[in-house]
């Protein structure tokens, strides 16, 4: 009887193990995001804090029809094979999914497709298993979609990621998703300006109204002290909010190249 | 002792079972009932997954983002055996620009006149005291039109 308890209980015990290993992503190098669990005290219970996903973040930066689409400023896609820790693969979903993003809205459907697929595989690789519908990668090799239709796909694509990780209470992978989606929408906004408040007025307002979602991410980021992973992004994060400070107080030229420059600093340091 | 065990196995199958359909439940209750409501022709609908299970007299504050000049749809829903869910849209003064005690509506348009972070409170209504409270998944989804 006690054998036959033992063997259940291992049993037991396997299959938990085998189904956490599903939803931990064992293949990309371990880092402290693989079977993550997240202290209870982390989380605000009741309140979720809904910072803008990657390509919300594009259409609210860069959906002006006064500005053009520009290959040479987004992460090139054959990086995607050098992000072998989990955290760089969770950011850089980001920062590429801000990519395709503003690929779709100037109806790029080639580079579209060839980065959604590579956030597919990215996000394979960390376990995040139902992000991209197959069905939704050959509506946009197929079918001549506008940019909303793109936009819809990409969005709900984003959707079933976001479920999935808020499901599989992975809030520390969404955290560096969307980090690496809003300083990569940022660094595409700033290489448009090129570097000038004065190139394009409208631009400059945009990215000047990120502020108020800086502060969300602020505040998404307050119960992380002694996270390892996350503590350089929240003091990226705080650097760029004193930048938007200064320039609140004084709109310079120097000012807004102070913060196009740290911009670019601190996405180069990601996508390395 | 064999008979206990076994219980205990289906119990913890049974709630392993109800844990995957209850999140499973969520998503398919934004892409069905939020959908329709947001109306996808007219509304593209944001990205963020701002859905969760509730019980009865429970409720969630989420923070979100709105910019200046855009044209904007808030929609709370929530699964067929729950009340009907009231919300309000405040600033974190905690102002009130919508209630939906008020307009009993499921839905609210706006155009937001600044840049701004709301607050959306959805609240599940208390069950009577001689009833079990329900539980399960609510939605709010949001969507923006050109």
């Amino acid at each position: 009887m006690n054998r036959k308890i033992f063997f259940l209980i291992f049993l037991l015990g396997i299959t938990t193990w085998f189904i956490s290993s599903c939803n931990s992503g064992e293949n990309a190098d371990t880092d402290d995001l693989t079977g993550e669990t997240v202290d209870s005290s982390d989380i605000r219970e009741e309140i979720l804090i809904s910072m803008l996903a990657p390509s919300d973040m594009a259409v609210m930066l860069i959906d002006n029809p006064a500005l053009t689409f520009n290959k040479e400023i987004i992460n090139p896609s054959s990086n995607f094979e050098k992000y072998n820790t989990n955290s760089k693969i969770a950011l850089n979903i980001g920062i590429y999914t801000a990519d395709l993003s503003y690929a779709s809205l100037f109806e790029q459907e080639q580079i579209t497709y060839d980065y959604l697929d590579i956030v597919k595989d990215m996000s394979e690789e960390i376990g995040i298993s139902q992000s991209i519908e197959k069905r939704h990668l050959d509506m946009i090799k197929n079918s001549k979609l506008d940019k909303d239709d793109m936009l819809k796909i990409i969005n709900e694509s984003f959707m079933n990621t976001d479920a999935y990780l808020r499901e599989n209470n992975r809030q520390k992978v969404i955290t560096m998703i969307l980090i690496g989606g809003w300083v990569e929408a940022q660094y595409i906004a700033v290489s448009l300006a090129k570097d000038s408040p004065k190139t394009n007025p409208q631009l400059t307002e945009s990215i000047l109204a990120q502020k108020i979602s800086l502060e969300l991410m602020n505040k998404a980021l307050e119960n992380v002290k002694g996270d390892k992973t996350l503590l350089p992004l929240k003091a990226d994060i705080d650097k760029i909010y004193k930048a938007y400070l200064l320039m609140e107080d004084n709109m310079t030229d120097e000012n807004f190249k102070e913060f196009c420059n740290l911009i670019r600093q601190v996405r180069n340091n990601y996508i390395v | 002792m064999k008979l206990k065990l076994k219980h205990i196995i289906a119990a913890a199958l049974l709630v392993l079972l109800f844990s995957s359909a209850a999140d499973a439940q969520c998503i398919d209750l934004v892409k069905t009932k939020g959908f329709t409501y947001l109306d996808t022709a007219k509304y593209i609908p944001e990205a963020r997954f701002n859905a969760l299970p509730l019980r009865e007299g429970d409720d969630v504050d989420i923070y979100k983002s709105f910019f200046k000049g855009r044209n904007y749809r808030i929609v709370v829903v929530g699964a067929e055996n729950m009340p009907k869910l009231n919300f309000k849209v405040t600033n974190f003064q905690r102002q009130v620009l919508y209630d939906s005690n008020i307009t009993k509506e499921e839905s609210w348009d706006f155009v937001s006149d600044k840049n701004q972070n709301l607050i959306i409170s959805v609240e599940v209504p208390k069950a009577d005291k001689d009833k079990k409270p329900q539980s399960g998944c609510v939605a709010v989804v949001v969507g923006f039109a050109y």
